[in-house]
């Protein structure tokens, strides 16, 4: 006798508590335009793209970024490096102490092959879209 | 037992190409007490000469070299000194150790004795030499004979150091002598 009456109940609560939880989730999900659902990702700025310098390697080794993208190098080893372009020659971060970083925004599209010129058998690329 | 003896054979031949002293003609393949005390012979040599290559060289270049072999032999030598001290070995000298720091007495009597471009030329030439006489020597005698995995692990890590430094070498050498340019490009 009961049991029709409480299952309804307990269906009605779901749709309540799912219609209260998406509301939820619309409001604090994200920042986009009130009430709606942002769907595609926004365009991003330009961003900023560390590679670290670590046992005489730069990791990664081959890095891809657009126009505008910030890149930082990041001296984690135990000898100081530099990071400095042979071909074509663009950027050049003079000597890098150990534990130091150094910020390049890049602005011409290319692939650049760079090395340190304290330790030229380490070399790596960075190709910019 | 064949392949032993040509080990040690190839040992002595590599050995005997750092300028050992002629009479170490039975060299045993060295313990790893005595790949210590080798690397830290062959760190502090090169520390000394780029320290006096510091108060007598006025060539930006060798300059700038000399503070880096100082800089980057110092962060050896120290890392060196932990792992020794982490895996209780104590250095033992040996022939190798002993016969490299005699021939650096000759080295630094020679530079010390030579001046302006004459310095910075035998200078840097020493070090492309040098460099080269002990990567081979890490790769050919001192890596095989590791028995200790970390100490195997920091020889290729110091390995890796010194081939930057012995390239990084042959382009200040190209600067200093611009007729050692075409060696340089083309090693051997």
């Amino acid at each position: 006798m009961n049991a029709p009456h409480s299952s309804m109940r307990s269906v009605a609560s779901t749709l309540v508590a799912t219609a209260l939880l998406l509301l939820v989730s619309c409001s604090l999900g994200t920042q986009g335009p009130p009430g709606g659902f942002v769907l595609a990702a926004v365009p991003k700025g330009p961003q900023t793209h560390t590679i670290v310098i670590r046992e005489l390697k730069f990791q990664p080794a081959v890095l891809t970024v657009k126009v505008g993208d910030t890149v930082e190098w990041k001296n984690d080893d135990i000898v100081p490096h530099t990071a400095t372009s042979t071909r074509p020659k663009k950027f050049d971060s003079g000597i890098l102490p150990v534990g130091s970083s150094w910020k390049y925004v890049v602005t011409k599209r290319g692939t650049y092959l760079y090395d340190c010129t304290l330790h030229p058998n380490m070399k790596a690329e960075l190709i910019v879209r | 037992m064949k392949s032993s003896s040509v080990l040690v054979l190839s040992a002595v031949a590599l050995l005997g190409s750092l300028g050992f002293a002629s009479e170490c003609v039975a060299q045993q393949p060295p313990s790893d007490a005595n790949i210590g005390a080798i690397v830290l012979a062959a760190n502090q040599i090169d520390i000394d000469y780029g320290k006096l290559a510091l108060t007598k060289s006025k060539n930006k270049e060798v300059r700038g070299f000399a503070q880096q072999m100082v800089t980057d032999h110092g962060a050896v030598q120290k890392s060196v000194i932990e792992l020794a001290g982490k895996l209780h070995l104590t250095p033992v000298e040996n022939d190798t150790s002993n016969s490299l720091k005699a021939k650096s007495v000759e080295v630094t009597a020679k530079l010390k004795s030579l001046r302006g471009k004459a310095f910075d030329k035998f200078y840097i030439d020493n070090e492309v030499a040098y460099h080269k006489q002990v990567t081979d020597a890490i790769a050919g005698v001192l890596i095989p004979n590791a028995q200790n995995g970390e100490l195997k692990a920091a020889l290729q890590g110091a390995q890796t150091l010194f081939l930057g430094h012995l390239e990084h070498a042959r382009n200040v050498q190209a600067t200093v002598d611009p007729t050692a340019a075409h060696d340089a490009k083309n090693p051997k």
